[in-house]
């Protein structure tokens, strides 16, 4: 089990102390962010619009005249294009948060146009997509970083921290299950319905939850079994069970319910367990009953600060003095995962959904 | 027979009602369908199926009649405050009247009776109290009638207490009460009738209001044929997910509790509407702030309300005669088969535990879809 990722990839601020928020060293970077929907609206603009030498030389591009022109007002941004090909000369790096089927499209012109990417999750929709991205990024010699923002959450690494460590023993047992009542201010519906991607919350969650088990991990799982409830549509609950050496797990995800959101990791000597987005401690179970919280490090407090801290790492790469916490290489195990699962999904039985009534007298 | 070719509009598609009518008539009965959401969060559910999806802001009369173009009928299921409940039914029957749609299902609700007991038929008078979304569910039946009287073939349903998956107010809610110990109203205080109708039934009745020519014009109750107290049904529900029967409780105890946490609720709700983005704010960046809310929000959630205590104890009961007579309406869903069908639902959504893994269609064999 390696031990690289977070550890060998820290940011420049990372200490094992408390520390204050990342304050990234100033100095002008013309960023281009491309997509103004949800998440460059609450995550990107944001940070970037609080950083001097950015937030005046922001440009910000969407194919939708109003969400663009929005944007830019809201965030002050330097300058506005509809198109992301008219920037690619004049951007020094690149944020690409359009809809998921057009990252690998849109990450690859610029870096072919020789400009670093931050690409939000995933990277791709299938693994020769995401080589060619990484690829592309080696020839040009630039960043390649995506934004899959639980690599930067304390109970996240504090996980994979306790499974490097030992101290739980040979791990028999990885479980996460994730979920809520989907309300994400989507700007577009492609994911849904007819023409849709047919990809809906693995894709979606799972470009997440796959990641924490292959960085937990230090290894690609093989698939066991993938189950889902799509319908010629995109689906909405997902269940992932996986195996390795000596090892099983399950991921299951859900954007119609709540579930505990939540993950347990068994060893043979320990085992433990924490909310995902727990920000103060999670529990340690050692063998003979002992139960403990355990204190988790305070240098991530909450999900506002995650970005700042994204977006400052993402920056200090691109100025070339720290590794991206999350690179594109990084991701491929997770991408893989999910290529597999959507080549071998099965359907949950939902006796519920094809308890259809008769209805007498009339020709449907 | 049904009313023509074109396709059957289907607004508030990413509700509960709205969203079960896409599933049957789309991907069950095979009838083309445009389902309309208001936001592209809440089309998750419909999105399951390769079907058409639009978004629509039901209060705005050019985005409905581009929603209606080409379309042969509509139903109705949207609804919302009171102003988007009024004004989306008043632009959805102009559009529907100027693109001639052959029938509207307006979906309206047994409220609109008012506060009244026994027995109610459809002929029995709309009562306005105050109550904002009884007197917007009147106002938006008014226009139905006023539209009819234009020759908008428009048919008005009004379902009782509807139950089945994906109903947050009846089954959700007390499902995950009586997972974390049922607390209700003792036995005395539930011995109203819970007119419960499974949400399958209504889709029926919609899909008759859709189809049969003698549904045009008229409104029409829509309601299980069991006749079963409050007391019951829970009691139903619990025994469905395998929990232990209601415990009929201390009356006066559990009636005190209920009324000293009502101040709360008022205040908790009315911060809520008016301070939701700071308090937000507050609750992501301290967990000591989210343990407080969450422990409110419990106490909320688990404590019977005022106006539960109304529900449970209102004797009143919708007859479905004329919908028997005139549509041939007929429950297919006894309360036991509805409750079984909810709770394997319940447990596939992981409300009473973790999510059940082994319910996984076989490989082979006839695909429904």
């Amino acid at each position: 089990m390696t031990h690289s990722g977070l550890i060998a990839a820290a940011p420049p601020t990372r200490t094992a102390e408390p520390r204050p928020r990342p304050r990234p060293r100033p100095g002008p970077v013309r960023i281009a962010v491309v997509g103004c929907g949800a998440i460059a609206r609450s995550f990107h603009l944001p940070a970037l619009a609080a950083i001097p030498g950015v937030a005046d030389r922001l440009i910000v591009v969407d194919p939708d005249p109003g969400r663009v022109a929005a944007a830019q007002q809201e965030f002050r941004a330097s300058r506005a294009a509809t198109d992301h090909r008219q920037v690619l000369r004049e951007a020094d790096a690149a944020i690409v948060a359009v809809p998921q089927e057009f990252h690998a499209e849109v990450a690859m012109e610029f870096l072919r146009a020789g400009v670093p990417v931050l690409c939000e999750k995933p990277l791709a929709t299938t693994l020769d997509e995401a080589k060619g991205l990484l690829a592309a990024a080696d020839a040009a010699g630039v960043v390649l970083a995506v934004n899959n923002t639980r690599r930067f959450y304390p109970a996240v690494r504090a996980a994979r921290e306790w499974i490097g460590s030992g101290r739980l023993g040979r791990i028999r047992r990885v479980a996460i299950h994730e979920g809520a009542a989907f309300n994400w201010p989507l700007a577009s519906g492609g994911t849904f319905g007819r023409g849709g991607t047919g990809k809906g919350v693995l894709q979606d969650v799972g470009a997440h939850a796959l990641d924490m088990i292959c960085w937990w991990l230090g290894e690609r799982p093989r698939i066991t079994r993938y189950v889902d409830d799509a319908m010629g549509g995109s689906e909405a609950v997902a269940r992932v069970e996986f195996a390795g050496d000596g090892y099983s797990g399950v991921v299951h995800l859900s954007w119609l319910s709540r579930l505990p959101n939540a993950f347990r990791i068994e060893g043979e000597d320990a085992s433990v367990e924490g909310g995902i987005l727990a920000w103060d401690a999670i529990r340690l179970n050692e063998s003979g009953g002992r139960s403990r919280r355990v204190r988790l490090r305070r240098d991530v407090r909450s999900f506002p600060e995650v970005k700042d801290h994204v977006i400052a790492n993402f920056l200090g790469a691109v100025r070339g003095e720290c590794r991206p916490i999350v690179s594109g290489r990084d991701v491929l195990p997770s991408i893989a995962m999910i290529e597999e699962c959507y080549g071998r999904r099965e359907r949950f039985l939902l006796p519920w959904f094809h308890a259809v009534p008769e209805v007498s007298g009339v020709a449907v | 027979m049904w009313p023509s070719d074109r396709p059957i509009l289907v607004t508030g598609a990413g509700g509960f009602i709205g969203g079960r009518v896409v599933e049957v008539l789309h991907g069950l009965a095979g009838v083309s369908v445009r389902a309309s959401v208001r936001r592209w969060g809440s089309a998750v559910r419909i999105g399951r199926l390769p079907v058409e999806i639009v978004l629509c802001d039901i209060t705005d009369p050019g985005q409905v009649r581009r929603a209606i173009e080409g379309i042969g009928g509509v139903v109705h299921c949207a609804s919302g405050d009171p102003h988007a409940t009024v004004e989306g039914t008043h632009a959805v029957l102009q559009a529907a009247l100027e693109a001639r749609v052959d029938r509207v299902v307006h979906l309206s609700t047994m409220e609109v009776y008012g506060d009244v007991e026994g027995d109610v038929r459809e002929d029995a008078p709309l009562q306005r109290t105050g109550w904002p979304y009884r007197d917007s569910k009147i106002a938006a039946e008014l226009l139905c009638r006023s539209y009819r009287d234009r020759g908008l073939a428009v048919s008005i349903l009004r379902p009782t207490i509807v139950y089945g998956p994906f109903s947050r107010d009846w089954t959700v809610s007390f499902a995950e009460r009586l997972v974390a110990g049922g607390n209700f109203p003792s036995r005395e205080d539930c011995q109203g009738t819970c007119n419960l109708v499974y949400v399958d039934d209504l889709v029926a009745a919609i899909m008759l209001a859709l189809g049969r020519k003698e549904a045009a014009g008229e409104a029409f109750n829509v309601n299980g044929e069991e006749r079963l107290t409050w007391w019951q049904y829970l009691n139903d529900l619990s025994r469905a997910i395998d929990r232990p029967p209601l415990n009929g409780g201390h009356r006066l105890a559990r009636r005190v509790r209920a009324a000293a946490l009502a101040p709360v609720r008022t205040t908790a709700r009315r911060m809520l509407d008016r301070f939701q983005k700071p308090i937000m704010a507050v609750y992501q960046r301290s967990p000591v702030a989210q343990r407080l809310m969450r422990g409110v929000e419990s106490a909320i959630r688990r404590t019977p309300s005022p106006a539960e205590y109304r529900l449970f104890r209102r004797n009143v009961f919708l007859p479905v005669d004329k919908a028997r007579e005139l549509l041939g309406y007929r429950s297919q869903f006894p309360v036991s088969r509805g409750l079984a069908l909810s709770a394997s639902w319940l447990r596939h959504h992981g409300f009473l535990g973790l999510p059940e893994p082994q319910m996984v269609a076989p490989r082979t064999g006839e695909d429904p879809l």
